[in-house]
């Protein structure tokens, strides 16, 4: 399958996890308000964390296709964004069991 | 708080179809619309607006790539320098004249809207010019990203020239690709203002929702739109940007 109709096809599987899990804890919110807004915050954070996941994806595409120039861009770019994660995530852990 | 949600979720429907369809982020639409017709603050509006962003550039990325549109190569190799010139780009705002940036940038974006609109007969790169354009638009993205830094605004009014003008790639595979850097810049952007608790999460969600559906409906429409009609809208939009921008330089309250 060519490069942009699987990460079509991943990227579209994520999403459409997320937003019906987002869905879900609506409904719930709905019946327990407190239980709802922590789920609530977890679903936010997956779906932000779409974008690097995607990455590591088409990071492995390109080391399987042998595309070493544009794997260690993918690379790069994934450091930058887990570093930002990694640096925050004192607040975030705190943010979430609040 | 029920109302609010539903105009959320229809605020952010309009702005990412016309954002999907022309390769931005929505931001500069979104925030003003928030702040000023539905009184938001500012922050909120921004982590609202940014929450949007990440929903319709992954959103119109399906559909792009679905297509095959995206050029995956360029997107990657040239959104390293677009995220170092953002690192760099807001360390030094703060010792740069922001009006001199502002009127640069303003020039930068009336050139290429008449660049755009300009008739182009020999659009297809020679192999020895490949080196070269890719090295300018490494430099053009990585001014990009310290514009985005400096000004706090998004990359994608930017890399869509850049990518079309001169990577040479064409204007829907400009728009396709330009969406896949935004879902990763942006990214990393959001994640500081989901910590700080800016925006409500029931809000977030509203907007995420609307953006999907906006976003789906404005690359549909753009994938089958003409690229002339495209380079025109993307052309009008360049030169909306820079008249605000020199608006604001003069002391104009506008828009942003």
């Amino acid at each position: 399958m060519v490069l942009g109709k699987s990460y079509s096809k991943f990227v579209k599987t994520l999403m459409y996890g997320f937003l019906s899990i987002m869905l879900l804890t609506l409904a719930i919110s709905m019946l327990n308000i407190g239980a709802g807004a922590v789920m609530m915050k977890f679903c936010l954070l997956l779906f932000i964390l779409i974008p690097p996941i995607s990455v590591m994806y088409l990071a492995i595409k390109s080391l399987i296709r042998k595309d070493y120039t544009m794997l260690i861009c993918l690379v790069l770019i994934f450091v930058v964004v887990v570093s930002n994660i990694l640096t925050n995530i004192r607040l975030l852990l705190q943010y979430l069991l609040k | 708080m029920i109302v609010t949600t539903f105009l959320l979720f229809v605020v952010a429907v309009c702005v990412s179809v016309v954002a999907a369809a022309l390769g931005i982020g929505g931001g500069s639409l979104m925030v003003p619309f928030l702040v000023f017709l539905m009184g938001l603050d500012v922050k909120c509006a921004i982590a609202l607006s940014l929450f949007s962003i990440v929903s319709t550039s992954l959103s119109a990325t399906v559909v792009y790539s679905k297509k095959e549109l995206v050029n995956f190569k360029y997107g990657s190799l040239l959104e390293i320098f677009s995220v170092i010139g953002a690192i760099i780009g807001s360390n030094i705002a703060i010792v740069v004249d922001e009006r001199l940036l502002k009127i640069a940038f303003s020039v930068v974006l009336v050139y290429s809207a008449y660049r755009l609109l300009r008739k182009n007969r020999n659009r297809l790169l020679l192999r020895g010019d490949v080196k070269r354009s890719l090295t300018v638009g490494s430099l053009g993205s990585f001014a990009a990203g310290s514009l985005s830094g400096m000004l706090g605004i998004g990359g994608g009014v930017l890399k869509v020239p850049i990518l079309f003008l001169l990577l040479r790639l064409p204007i829907k595979v400009a728009i396709a690709t330009s969406e896949f850097m935004i879902s990763l810049t942006t990214s990393t952007a959001v994640l500081t203002y989901y910590i700080k608790e800016y925006a409500n999460p029931y809000f977030a969600v509203a907007t995420i929702f609307g953006s999907f559906i906006g976003a789906n409906i404005g690359s549909t429409v753009a994938i089958k739109t003409k690229p002339k009609i495209l380079k025109i809208m993307l052309a009008a939009l360049l030169i909306i940007f820079s008249s605000m921008m020199i608006l604001s330089c003069l002391g104009v309250k506008v828009w942003s």
